[in-house]
């Protein structure tokens, strides 16, 4: 606790900066760093009954929880697209069972609550992002490209073929990030859990080991819950193969 | 003799779209092998109407037959072999043209020749190396009209198929749209040009806030628009 009140000091230097230059973010970084240490505070006694109970189903439960709330979140993201919720939720949950399914699978992760729910949260975090990304650019791609998506439509080309191209810049736009992270992943900075590892006394070599595992664990569910998410939310752009219904 | 049943058969037709009333009660019959406009100020209608034929749109009220057939029961991909458009203003698919136009030909299963398009639509052969991003407005219209005229469609839909063109281009046009009357095409055309059409066309309507005012020779059409 001593240690949280002198890291709150670091949050009134960046107040006390604020204020001082009239840039007017004060009353967002008193609400936010109070709101952080209450979610943070909230979800370490949740994570700690969930770590106490030591069961799958309980996990399971957490890890459900959590990609409601992150697919509600998404809504917000693509508010042009009707059903974002659903349609994210989907995409989530297939990422997440992909990604982690495989892990648990090949036995690299055990299904303890200290492997599946920090793992599970980063893979329903970057999943939500990549569907709202997804969904976004896919509904500003075809809402510019209209009289061309009607014309192939018109000439009698089905909507997954007249929407194929537009997909597939939907698809990479999401990706992007990801790609760019492994290119460029220890390189400029250490990611979070390597440094994570570092502080709480792992060796270098078992850190970059985890982070590397996390970096095409994250990939793969960003792959998997962005083409699910599109693919379905696809037939939602359309009336069948007749024309379009955005 | 019995007369044939039309191609087209509109029967109380309205459409209202995003909460906006755009037609109302069109009754209309298309015959075949005829070409017929359709005629309006700007926002009357019309090309909302036309898009109804292609089922880019479906009508929200009444019924359309195909050849005495519910238009909405006939698969659209079979519908759209038989039944061709060019919208206003057309596009075409980004990259070379010879590239957009042996896409198109090889997704429809067509076996004319990309060189075939650009020859109906009296381009120069170096037009199939450019990049369709680099087309005039006219030239993509004419591609367009080219691809067509080059399919074996039953009907053909035209929005405004003079818009963009040069005198010469919408003699070229007059042309291509006569050879297909006489292959026994049906068109159906949108149009301001009413007076360039009366030798073409064998009769129009009038389209005012989306009903229809005045359906007749094209002497009526053109009556009804120096009254509007």
């Amino acid at each position: 606790m001593e240690q949280i009140l002198y890291a709150t000091i670091l949050i009134f230097i960046a107040i006390g900066i604020a204020w001082w230059n009239k840039v007017g973010t004060e009353k967002d970084l008193i609400v936010g760093g109070i709101r952080s240490m209450i979610q943070l505070i909230a979800v370490g006694y949740v994570l700690h009954i969930v770590f106490a109970l030591n069961t799958l189903w309980s996990q399971l439960l957490l890890l459900l929880l959590m990609s409601i709330i992150a697919a509600w979140t998404a809504r917000g993201r693509a508010k042009e697209v009707v059903g974002v919720c659903g349609l994210s939720f989907v995409g989530i949950i297939a990422g997440t069972m992909v990604s982690i399914g495989v892990l648990l699978a090949t036995g690299v992760i055990q299904p303890v609550p200290r492997f599946l729910i920090p793992l599970g949260g980063m893979v329903i975090g970057n999943a939500m992002t990549a569907t709202a990304l997804v969904l976004d650019r896919f509904y500003h791609e075809i809402d510019g490209n209209r009289r061309k998506v009607e014309f192939a439509l018109s000439l009698g080309f089905p909507a997954a073929e007249a929407s194929r191209d537009y997909l597939k810049k939907a698809v990479r736009a999401s990706m992007t990030p990801i790609i760019n992270t492994l290119k460029i992943v220890g390189i400029i900075q250490l990611p979070g859990a390597m440094t994570g590892m570092l502080m709480a006394g792992a060796t270098p070599i078992e850190a970059a080991k985890y982070q590397l595992i996390i970096m095409y664990m994250i990939t793969s569910a960003i792959s998997v819950a962005s083409v699910t998410t599109i693919i379905l939310a696809r037939k939602r752009f359309f009336n069948g193969d007749a024309g379009l219904a955005v | 003799m019995t007369e044939p049943v039309p191609i087209f058969q509109l029967e109380n037709i309205g459409l209202v779209k995003g909460g906006t009333r755009i037609l109302s009660d069109i009754s209309l019959d298309v015959r075949k092998g005829e070409c017929l406009v359709l005629a309006g100020e700007n926002g009357s209608g019309k090309t909302s109407l036309l898009r109804l034929f292609n089922r880019l749109d479906d009508p929200t009220e009444g019924t359309i037959l195909f050849h005495g057939h519910a238009l909405r029961e006939m698969d659209v991909r079979e519908l759209r072999s038989r039944v061709g458009i060019v919208l206003q203003g057309p596009v075409l698919f980004d990259g070379q043209v010879r590239d957009v136009l042996s896409r198109i030909r090889t997704f429809l299963k067509q076996d004319w020749e990309v060189k075939d398009v650009v020859e109906a639509a009296g381009l120069p052969m170096k037009t199939l190396d450019r990049k369709t991003s680099d087309l005039s407005g006219g030239e993509v219209q004419l591609i367009s009209i080219g691809i067509v005229a080059l399919r074996n469609l039953e009907v053909v839909l035209l929005d405004e198929p003079a818009a963009a063109l040069s005198i010469t281009a919408i003699d070229r046009l007059e042309t291509l749209l006569c050879s297909l009357l006489e292959k026994g095409r049906t068109l159906i055309q949108v149009t301001h040009q009413v007076d360039r059409m009366v030798n073409l066309a064998d009769r129009g309507i009038f389209i005012e806030q989306g009903r229809v005012t005045v359906a007749g020779s094209m002497s009526a059409v053109i009556a009804a628009f120096g009254r509007s």
